[in-house]
């Protein structure tokens, strides 16, 4: 298996956010750096992904993390 | 001497940021004759000189943002990672940042504090410190709890490769340490981050760290290694912190320089996350999330 990974390079000047993730050719998706937008958007991915669940906690309309 | 000048118990009940203003002073005065990590470098970074981290007297930032992937207890919460690193760890997910203490930007603390006092505003539940290592970077780091608010719940991700004097420094200023124990023997730990003496400083360190405030044992499975270094990991803390939490962390991927060691070229198998779970029951840990 060769996994594919995105390397960002972070910039705090420019980028307010870097994250990185790792999708296993057995559907596994390993992150780094997981923010709460890409939290939420995992979880929208596999629904029933429970850790992904606990992690997704941003509140997309008020940008507020409950 | 830096440690004799400390009251470690003196700090209980005292405002936090106080404390930690009183000791920045010290904490610059220790980069004079840099002995924060077992390597006993001793040279004058305020000076110019580097030691085997290659850090100099001011310290960089890399990443400053909210994250929610560390430990369920945590999140969400405001990482704030130095670069720079007393380890080498091989499979390092930061490698190029932790290993060179240039990347990044410089430390400015008010910027950081400013952003790490908004996201509190907005519901982050800590402010964490890491790396890279942030402990050769301990004059900003303490420069910034004093700049933090006074309830703010403060996190000190470590690799523990650390001294006393460090620790010291670092006493009743955090209110949780996530300590990394990453290898169960000295032989890993040289062979896969250019450590010769990992394991006494650890131990240490993760022993101290229990005393301080609360402590989170971090090990990141890693694959072909459960017997060499999960296990004995797991055996010493069931033996010396047994009521410790512990956070096995099964997110291993081949990145950095991991694809110089055969077997850390793939990730962690399913098989192998359920017998390393099985391990940490079989010791009673108390195993977190």
């Amino acid at each position: 298996m060769k996994p594919k990974i995105h390397v960002s390079e972070p910039n705090l000047s420019q980028a307010d956010t870097s994250e990185e993730i790792l999708i296993l050719t057995d559907g596994r998706i390993l992150a780094h750096n997981l923010t709460p937008d890409l939290a939420a958007v995992l979880r929208e991915l596999n629904p029933n992904d429970e850790p992904m669940r606990r992690r997704a906690l941003t509140d997309r309309k008020s940008r507020k993390i409950r | 001497m830096i440690c004799e000048m400390i009251n470690e118990s003196a700090v209980r009940g005292r405002d936090r940021r106080m404390v930690a203003q009183e000791r920045v002073a010290l904490a610059y005065e220790s980069l004079s004759h840099c002995r924060l990590c077992p390597h006993d470098c001793g040279v004058n970074r305020l000076a110019g000189e580097s030691g085997w981290c290659r850090a100099g007297a001011r310290g960089r930032v890399f990443s400053a943002q909210v994250v929610v992937g560390e430990e369920l207890d945590l999140i969400p919460t405001f990482a704030i990672a130095f670069s720079g690193c007393d380890m080498r760890c091989a499979f390092c997910i930061t490698g190029a940042d932790s290993w060179n203490p240039q990347r990044g930007e410089v430390f400015d603390v008010r910027s950081i504090a400013a952003k790490a006092s908004m996201a509190l505003d907005d519901g982050a539940r800590s402010v964490m410190i890491l790396g890279g290592e942030p402990t050769i970077h301990l004059p900003e780091a303490i420069q910034l709890v004093a700049a933090l608010p006074a309830d703010a719940r403060l996190v000190w991700k470590t690799n523990a490769y650390v001294t006393a004097q460090a620790r010291s420094l670092l006493a009743g200023l955090f209110d949780v340490w996530v300590a990394d124990f990453k290898f169960g023997n000295d032989k890993c730990a040289e062979r896969l981050a250019a450590i010769k003496d990992y394991q006494q400083p650890v131990q240490q360190t993760l022993g101290w760290a229990s005393a301080d405030g609360e402590l989170i044992v971090r090990h990141l499975l890693m694959p072909g290694h459960t017997d060499c270094c999960w296990e004995p990991v797991a055996r010493w803390i069931a033996t010396n912190l047994p009521s410790t939490k512990v956070s096995l962390r099964c997110g291993f991927w081949p990145a950095w320089k991991a694809r110089e060691h055969p077997e850390l070229r793939g990730t962690v198998t399913p098989a192998e996350i359920q017998r390393a779970m099985d391990v940490g029951r079989s010791y009673d840990l108390h195993l977190i999330e």
